[in-house]
């Protein structure tokens, strides 16, 4: 196990150096910054992100508005899937609406968006709107699959219902709650950022990408790029730790 | 004072499991259910306690009555420990101290010492069916209500946990009923041992014995005459 678990750290490893050399190779065989600059300059470029005086509000714009839109799709994606858990009638009657949002572009989201809202809050809503689908159906299919013996049991024993919600229900839809946020929040950054880019508010890593691309600044492109994923992960990583932290007992 | 069930009716689609079936089981003893599967022991225990509604007849001296159940996979909550499953039955008549007391007393007697702090998935199968059996003692019941709760485990481990259950009995005689299809089960556990026939079901037989349920023995004199009592009117049906 612990030596398969090093092999494929190796072959992780050999996969980004791979990437790194077509980039750099392609650099190369253009030689122009504009069309794509090599790996080691765009690097450089990220390294100096940090030291711009507006960094920070950059970056924390984006994040900020990530964490609202993800913190308000989990309220609605709870609310909404505990009730279609539990009530089959509302499941059928909000399904068709949930799959619509999932399948519609985001780009449609962002274009009325635009004429709706103001421009910090188009990437906001964009984010709920793709999120909310994913943590929603999650919930629901989490209500579902609570062993309904559990709740027999806990009604043999005349649990209170407030108390069952919490130590029954809660607990069991934990893990789904969980794949659900992680899910859409890798959706969620995506559309936040493209949000961002059309919608051009003050700050965001969006708009500074649609600045640079403007002005043909590929690598500042890239390295905002680079932010952009660095964030992502470091959500994610939250996302996994928070998951250790509250699904303990499945060891 | 007893429960009474009295000309009770109960049928599943065209099957008629009870047809003006009357017992009465008597407060402050074991009485085992003994009959073949399909005979609607069962239905019958879910009835007693509640889950399911009798078509027809009368239930008598059950209302306002708590009852615990032993089923027979324990349902213990997994996210919860040995200890928190059986404290999450105890409401908030007992303080958090005597929650934590009583958790800690039944764990003993169930001999799962040291195990208080173990999820399920880490307990083997009869560990996690003492601590549903704690569970069942802790709760403030008026009755217990068990089905088949040693279905499914070893001899060794069966006659372990009888003997866990019939010492716990002692300490507040509660009112039991014990449903099963294992004789050796019920002579081991049982006051009254009551055979169900064939649906629709009646008793067709009765055994009751007094030795106190520490002092009995499968190779002894006196249950081998009810055993045999009690495989021939199995046997007959």
């Amino acid at each position: 196990m612990k030596i398969s678990g090093t092999r494929r750290h190796y072959i992780t490893l050999a996969s980004v150096l791979f990437m790194l050399v077509v980039w750099k190779l392609v650099s190369m065989h253009f030689r122009s910054d504009f069309i794509l600059p090599p790996p080691e300059r765009a690097l450089m470029t990220t390294l100096d992100l940090f030291t711009d005086q507006n960094f920070l509000a950059i970056a924390g714009s984006t994040v900020l508005r990530g964490i609202t839109g993800f913190i308000l799709s989990m309220i609605l994606g709870i609310g909404v899937g505990i009730i279609a858990g539990v009530n089959r009638d509302f499941d059928a009657f909000i399904r068709p609406l949930i799959v619509t949002l999932r399948s519609v572009p985001v780009i449609s989201f962002i274009l009325v968006a635009l004429i709706w809202l103001s421009p910090g809050s188009v990437p906001v809503f964009v984010a709920m709107l793709t999120m909310f689908p994913f943590i929603c159906t999650n919930v629901t299919e989490g209500i579902k699959s609570v062993d309904r013996d559990l709740i027999e049991m806990s009604e043999f024993y005349r649990v209170e219902k407030a108390k069952i919600v919490r130590e029954v229900y809660i607990p069991a839809i934990m893990p789904f709650i969980i794949s659900g946020a992680s899910s859409a929040m890798g959706i969620g950054w995506r559309a936040i950022i493209i949000g961002e880019v059309l919608s051009q508010p003050k700050y965001g890593i969006g708009t500074v990408m649609q600045n640079a691309q403007t002005f043909l600044n590929v690598d500042a492109v890239i390295a905002w790029t680079i932010i952009a994923v660095l964030v992502s992960y470091l959500f994610e990583r939250m996302i996994r730790w928070s998951e250790k932290k509250l699904v303990t007992w499945r060891g | 004072m007893s429960f009474d069930v009295k000309r009770l009716n109960k049928s599943f689609g065209p099957v008629q499991l009870f047809r003006d079936f009357s017992v009465e089981l008597t407060e402050n003893t074991i009485t085992c259910i003994l009959g073949p599967s399909g005979c609607g022991k069962t239905t019958l225990l879910n009835i007693i306690g509640g889950i399911i509604k009798p078509d027809g007849g009368e239930l008598t001296g059950f209302d306002g009555k708590k009852i615990s159940y032993i089923f027979q996979d324990p349902r213990l909550l997994p996210w919860k420990t040995a200890a928190e499953n059986i404290e999450f039955v105890l409401d908030n008549s007992f303080s958090p101290e005597e929650k934590k007391k009583s958790v800690s007393e039944l764990i003993n007697l169930v001999e799962l010492n040291g195990f208080a702090d173990y999820y399920p998935h880490t307990l083997s199968g009869g560990m996690r069916q003492r601590v549903s059996i704690a569970r069942a003692f802790a709760y403030k019941s008026d009755m217990i209500l068990m089905d088949e709760p040693l279905k499914g485990l070893d001899v060794k481990l069966k006659t372990n946990l009888i003997r866990t259950i019939s010492s716990m009995w002692l300490r507040d005689r509660r009112t039991v009923v014990f449903v099963t299809h294992d004789v050796d089960e019920a002579l081991l556990l049982g006051n009254d041992i009551l055979v169900l026939g064939q649906p629709p079901a009646g008793i067709v037989s009765k055994v009751k014995i007094d030795t106190p349920v520490t002092e009995r023995n499968i190779p002894n004199s006196g249950l081998e005459a009810f055993k045999q009592q009690l495989l021939d009117s199995l046997g007959n049906r």
